[in-house]
């Protein structure tokens, strides 16, 4: 093979908005909803492509999904930060949650139906499987900024707690 | 809890330009200046959120910061590359190379944000925030040299909120 200039190179069109059709074979979360956050399945555990899914078509099995880098959506968010080790480990500890923490897409069993989004950089397999940094935490309006401060939201003892924050996403600027 | 379409989902408008309010008490610089670097503190050393301050609302102790991934703007540059304590190593600083939020004493108080160091000084991880571009033609590289410290301003392509 040998270098030249490819004359079909450029799929998307220019502009950094990208809305992107993904096949529901290839999501973690394969019956995916509209408004809640996916994962696409990838090689390396903890740097997968991760977005919002927009709408789906239910006939392909598609979903198209924002994947847009400086987004900001509602999510759902659990404030777990670490597992008992052991495979599907129970929820250890949890933290508040505070302006400009980093959220992960996590696929642990013990996350709520409808929650995907949470703070612990690894998931509850076992031997922690590395979770992808998805996006951070940032305020949604004047209002919910006193909210956070001074020392953050959400109950940082057992049980903990599931949040509905503001997430600036990474989308397919992660790496 | 059941899965279900939210439906006050979208916070921000579309388009992929990002500048959003963070309250000074989050920021890694507690008093920031606009057209200088910022951090939002986060539970992970190293991999914090970053951008460039736009303008600041000293009445609400807000700051406005542009989290645009892929935005250009100049900043000045400190040429170290490790610390033993203070600075121990330097070296020119090239086109790509990648630029970090250096949080360190030592850059504190040289009211300096950006540095060429993966790590500050007293040892932790400084947050990749972005990489070194040409500001236009004319723009010389490399700037500075090894054994010499020095700092430049550059023009820096910012991860924004396309951070890893």
């Amino acid at each position: 093979m040998t270098e030249t200039v490819h004359n079909d190179y450029e799929v998307s069109s220019e502009g950094a908005v990208r809305h992107w059709e993904i096949p529901y074979a290839r999501l973690c979360h394969n019956t995916p909803m509209e408004t809640n956050v996916n994962q696409v399945n990838g090689l390396l555990p903890g740097h997968e492509l991760t977005g919002m899914v927009l709408t789906i078509d239910a006939v392909t099995s598609v979903a198209v999904m924002d994947f847009t880098a400086g987004m900001v959506y509602r999510n759902d968010i659990r404030n777990v930060l670490t597992y008992v080790a052991a495979p599907g480990g129970a929820e250890a500890t949890w933290g508040l949650v505070n302006i400009g923490d980093p959220v992960y897409y996590d696929d642990s069993t013990t996350m709520p139906a409808g929650v995907y989004l949470s703070t612990a950089p690894a998931n509850n397999a076992g031997a922690p499987v590395a979770n992808p940094l998805y996006g951070f935490v940032v305020p949604a309006n004047d209002a919910d900024m006193a909210l956070f401060l001074p020392a953050g939201r959400g109950i940082a003892i057992a049980p903990g707690s599931t949040l509905r924050l503001a997430i600036m996403q990474i989308g397919a600027g992660a790496a | 809890m059941t899965e279900t379409v939210h439906n006050d989902y979208e916070v921000s408008s579309e388009g992929a330009v990002r500048h959003w309010e963070i309250p000074y008490a989050r920021l890694a610089d507690v008093t920031p200046t606009p057209t200088n670097a910022a951090q939002v503190t986060g539970l992970l050393d190293g991999h914090q959120l970053t951008g460039t301050i736009l303008t600041i609302d000293a009445g609400t102790s807000v700051a406005v910061i542009d989290f645009t991934a892929s935005m250009v703007y100049r900043h000045d540059v400190r040429n170290v590359l490790t610390y033993a304590g203070a600075e121990a190593t330097w070296g020119p600083i090239n086109i790509g190379d990648p630029v970090y939020y250096d949080d360190g004493a030592t850059m504190v108080a040289q009211f300096i944000q950006l540095s060429t160091s993966p790590a500050p000084t007293g040892g932790g991880a400084n947050t990749l925030f972005g990489f070194v571009v040409p500001a236009d033609p004319t723009d010389v590289f490399p700037k500075g040299a090894a054994l010499i410290a020095g700092t430049y301003r550059c023009a820096v392509m910012q991860l924004g909120a396309g951070a890893a």
